[in-house]
C-alpha cells in the first residue's frame, strides 16, 4: 500500500443520492451519523455539495422508474475511483416497495454495489460500519 | 491607452460578425474565438488592476499621489472605483465569452489574422511596457533633463518611481515562480483528464439558453439595494413574455 | 541584485511565503474542524485531515465539462494560489522576518488579497455551469460589499501611522510594524479601536466563513464556483483558501497586534496569535448559520462601513 492509498483512506468524502427513497435512510445519513455521539468526520469523512468532490457514494431508496436516469447520471459524475455503498433494504431488493410498477430496481442492476448495508432504516452504526467497510475498498482502489 | 484600444478591438472583433445589440444574445465564444478571449482577458484584467499587469502599475501610482497629497477620499474611492471596473470586466467576460454556446454564438468563428493582429501588437506592447517601465521612463527622464527638469527616478530594469519601491518584474518572477508550485502539484498527481457534463442535479435536455445565466441577471443584489436606496420600483418582468422576446 | 533577487525568491517559494504559507494554512483549517467538532462535542476529524484530503485529490480524475473554457478552468487556481503564496511573503513576522522591498506595500497586499476572489469568479464563470454563475455572482455582491471597510480599515491605519511618524502616510507594512514594535501595540489604542473592528468584520467575509459562506454554499448553490471542480484542480482551490486565512489573519495581526520577541520565539509568538485567532473564527463558524447574499450585503453597507468611516474621521480628527 502506498503513499497515496494511505493518505486516502484518511479522507473519504461522502455524496448522498436519493433514489426515491422515503427519506427514511436520508434522515439517518443526513443527521444521526453527523451527530455527536455517531460522528462521521472521524474516519475524515466530510458530507460534499457537488458530486464532483465525491469518493464514496451512499444511495438510498429503490430506484423509481421516473429517477433511473438522473440517478445514474449523476452517478456518473463522480470522478472515478468510487465506491458505491446502498444504504436501506430499498436498494437492495426495493423493500417494501417490491414488485411495485414504479421501480425499476434493485439498483445492482445498473450500477456496481460494493457495499450493502440492509435496514429500514439501518441503525447509525450499521451505516457506519459500511462506510469503515467502503473506505477500505476505496483505499485499494485509490 | 494600450488596453482600452485592445478592448475596443476586441468589441469590435464580435461586432464584425455578430450585429448584436444586447449583451445576452453572447455566451460561450471563448471557445469559439480563443485569442479574441485571451486578449480580452488580458486586457480586462489589466484594466481592472490585477497585479502584475500593466494597468496596475499607473494605478498605484495615482493612489499613492493621492494618499501622499493628503486628499484621502479621492485616494479611496479610486480604490474602489477599480472594484467596480472588475465588476463590469467579469460580467462581460463571463456573458460574452464563458458559459454555454448561444444560438448565435455557434455560428461565429475566430475572427481573422488581419484583426487579431493588431490587438497582439497592443498586449504585447503593454505587456513589454508593464514589465520594464523602464522602456518609457529612461527616455522621459533623458527629455527632463534636457528640458532643465527634475528627472524621475528611473533605469532599464528598475521599478516605478515612487515611495512604493515596487518593481513590477519582481512581482512577476516571484508570481511566475509560486505558479510552478501548482503547475509541480498538477504534474505530481498525473492525474487523467476526463471530458464530462455540468452537475445539473441530473436534469438532462435542458436547452442551452436555459443554462446560462444572462448579464441582467448577474449582480442581482447590488442592483437590488441600488434601486432601494434610490427608492426606484424594481421592473418586474414576467420570464415568459421575456424568453419570447428573444425568440423574435 | 542578483543575492536580492535569489532572497526574494526563497522568500517567496518557501519561507514564509509558499510551502511555509501553505502548511501552515492547512495546519490552521486542521484546528478548525477540529476545534468545530469539539464545539458540538463531537470527536472530530484527525489534526493533519487538510493534509490528506489534498494528497487524496491528487488521485482523482480531473473532470472538465464540456461547456468549460478548459486553460481558464485550470489555470485560476494556479494564479490564485501564486498571488496568495507571494502575499505571504509581503506580511512581515515580528522580529523575525521582514519583507523584501522590491514587491511594494500595503495597497499592493491589498490587491493581491483580492486575487483568489478573483479566480473563485473566474473559475465559477469558466465552469459553465449556472451554479457556478450564481455563485460567482453572488461572490461579487459581497466583495463590493466588503471592500470598501477594509479599504477604510487599511488607510485609517496607514494614516494614523504615517501621522504620528511625521508623514503624510505610511504605506510600508515593515514601517508599521517597526513602530508599533517601539511606541506599543494599535490594539491598545482606543482611537484604532473602530478600525480594527472593521478589519475583524472583514475577516469572516473574506475567509468565506458562516454566516457569510454564501457563495461557497453547500445546500444552497452546491459550493458555487468549486460546483464542477475535482481532483487537483479542486485540491490548489482548497491550498488556495486556507493560505488565504493566513495572509488575512496575518495581515491583521501585523496591523494592530505584531509585538513578539526577536528571533525564533517571535515566529512562535505570531503561530500562537495566528491560532487564537483561527479558535476565535471556529467559534463562530459552530455558532451562527448562515445568511441569506442581500442580508449579507446590506450588514456590510451599514456596520463596518460606518465603523470604517468612524476608524477614519476619528484618526483624520486626532492629527
Amino acid at each position: 500500500m502506498d503513499f497515496f492509498s494511505k493518505a486516502a483512506r484518511k479522507s473519504p468524502w461522502l455524496y448522498r443520492i436519493n433514489a426515491g427513497s422515503c427519506n427514511g435512510c436520508d434522515v439517518e445519513l443526513a443527521t444521526t451519523a453527523c451527530i455527536p455521539r455517531y460522528d462521521v468526520e472521524r474516519l475524515g469523512c466530510q458530507y460534499c455539495g457537488s458530486p464532483k468532490h465525491a469518493d464514496i457514494v451512499l444511495i438510498t431508496g429503490p430506484l423509481t422508474a421516473r429517477v433511473k436516469d438522473k440517478v445514474l447520471r449523476v452517478y456518473n459524475e463522480i470522478p472515478d475511483p468510487k465506491v458505491t455503498v446502498a444504504v436501506g433494504i430499498c436498494p437492495i431488493s426495493g423493500g417494501v416497495f417490491r414488485e411495485s410498477y414504479a421501480i425499476e430496481g434493485p439498483i445492482d442492476r445498473y450500477l456496481p454495489v460494493d457495499v450493502n448495508v440492509p435496514g429500514c432504516p439501518p441503525r447509525p452504526q450499521a451505516i457506519i460500519e459500511g462506510i469503515a467497510k467502503a473506505i477500505e475498498i476505496w483505499a485499494k482502489r485509490a | 491607452m494600450l488596453l482600452k484600444n485592445a478592448l475596443f478591438l476586441v468589441a469590435g472583433c464580435i461586432l464584425a460578425q455578430a450585429h448584436i445589440n444586447s449583451l445576452d444574445e453572447l455566451g460561450g465564444l471563448g471557445r469559439k474565438m480563443p485569442v479574441t478571449f485571451a486578449v480580452f482577458l488580458f486586457a480586462g484584467m489589466s484594466l481592472a488592476g490585477i497585479p502584475p499587469l500593466n494597468g496596475f502599475g499607473s494605478k498605484l501610482m495615482i493612489y499613492e499621489a493621492a494618499f501622499e497629497g493628503g486628499h484621502y477620499m479621492l485616494g479611496l474611492s479610486a480604490l474602489m472605483s477599480s472594484l467596480f471596473t472588475l465588476a463590469a470586466i467579469l460580467k462581460f467576460a463571463h456573458t460574452a465569452f464563458m458559459g454555454q454556446l448561444s444560438e448565435r454564438a455557434s455560428k461565429m468563428t475566430e475572427a481573422p489574422m488581419v484583426m487579431l493582429a493588431p490587438m497582439l501588437l497592443l498586449v504585447g506592447a503593454s505587456i513589454a511596457v508593464g514589465l520594464f517601465p523602464g522602456l518609457l521612463l529612461v527616455p522621459i527622464a533623458h527629455l527632463q533633463t534636457g528640458l532643465g527638469l527634475e528627472p524621475v527616478q528611473a533605469s532599464w530594469l528598475g521599478g516605478l518611481p515612487g515611495v512604493s519601491s515596487y518593481n513590477p518584474l519582481v512581482m512577476t518572477v516571484a508570481l511566475v515562480a509560486t505558479g510552478l508550485i501548482g503547475w509541480l502539484y498538477y504534474r505530481l498527481s498525473g492525474s487523467r483528464h476526463v471530458t464530462s457534463y455540468i452537475h445539473t442535479g441530473g436534469g438532462v435536455m435542458i436547452p442551452n439558453a436555459r443554462m446560462h445565466l444572462p448579464a441582467s441577471a448577474l449582480y442581482e443584489t447590488p442592483e437590488r439595494l441600488i434601486r432601494l436606496a434610490l427608492r426606484d420600483k424594481p421592473q418586474v418582468q414576467d420570464p415568459q413574455t421575456e424568453s419570447h422576446a428573444h425568440d423574435h | 541584485m542578483t543575492t536580492d533577487t535569489l532572497r526574494t525568491l526563497l522568500t517567496v517559494l518557501v519561507f514564509p511565503g509558499g510551502l511555509f504559507a501553505m502548511a501552515l494554512g492547512l495546519a490552521l483549517k486542521g484546528v478548525e474542524r477540529r476545534a468545530i467538532a469539539r464545539l458540538q462535542r463531537r470527536v472530530g476529524p484527525p489534526l493533519i485531515q487538510p493534509f490528506y484530503d489534498l494528497i487524496k485529490l491528487m488521485r482523482k480524475r480531473t473532470l472538465i465539462p464540456d461547456t468549460a473554457n478548459a486553460f481558464v478552468f485550470l489555470a485560476v487556481p494556479v494564479a490564485g494560489l501564486a498571488s496568495m503564496a507571494v502575499a505571504a511573503s509581503m506580511i512581515p513576522i515580528p522580529g523575525f522576518y521582514e519583507p523584501s522591498t522590491g514587491l511594494g506595500n500595503l495597497i499592493v497586499l491589498f490587491y493581491l488579497i483580492s486575487i483568489p476572489a478573483v479566480s473563485l469568479m473566474l473559475a465559477g464563470s469558466a465552469s459553465g455551469s449556472p451554479y457556478g454563475a450564481i455563485g460567482f455572482s453572488r461572490e461579487m455582491a459581497i466583495v463590493l460589499a466588503y471592500e470598501g471597510p477594509i479599504l477604510l480599515s487599511l488607510v485609517a491605519v496607514a494614516l494614523h501611522a504615517g501621522a504620528v511618524t511625521g508623514q503624510p502616510i505610511l504605506l510600508s507594512l515593515t514601517e508599521i510594524v517597526r513602530y508599533q514594535q517601539e511606541h506599543g501595540a494599535f490594539l491598545f489604542d482606543p482611537w484604532m479601536w473602530p478600525a480594527l473592528l472593521t478589519y475583524l468584520c472583514f475577516i469572516p467575509a473574506n475567509l468565506g466563513i458562516a454566516p457569510f459562506d454564501i457563495p461557497e454554499a453547500e445546500s444552497e448553490v452546491l459550493e458555487g464556483p468549486l460546483v464542477e471542480y475535482s481532483g487537483p484542480p479542486l485540491g490548489l482551490m482548497k491550498l488556495m483558501s486556507v493560505t488565504k486565512s493566513v495572509v488575512v489573519l496575518g495581515l491583521g495581526i501585523a496591523l494592530f497586534f505584531p509585538n513578539g520577541p526577536a528571533g525564533l520565539a517571535g515566529l512562535f509568538i505570531f503561530l500562537a496569535k495566528c491560532l487564537v485567532l483561527v479558535l476565535a473564527v471556529s467559534v463562530l463558524k459552530a455558532a451562527v448559520g448562515r445568511m441569506r447574499i442581500d442580508q449579507a450585503v446590506l450588514f456590510y453597507l451599514k456596520w463596518p462601513e460606518l465603523l470604517g468611516f468612524a476608524g477614519l474621521a476619528l484618526v483624520i480628527a486626532r492629527f
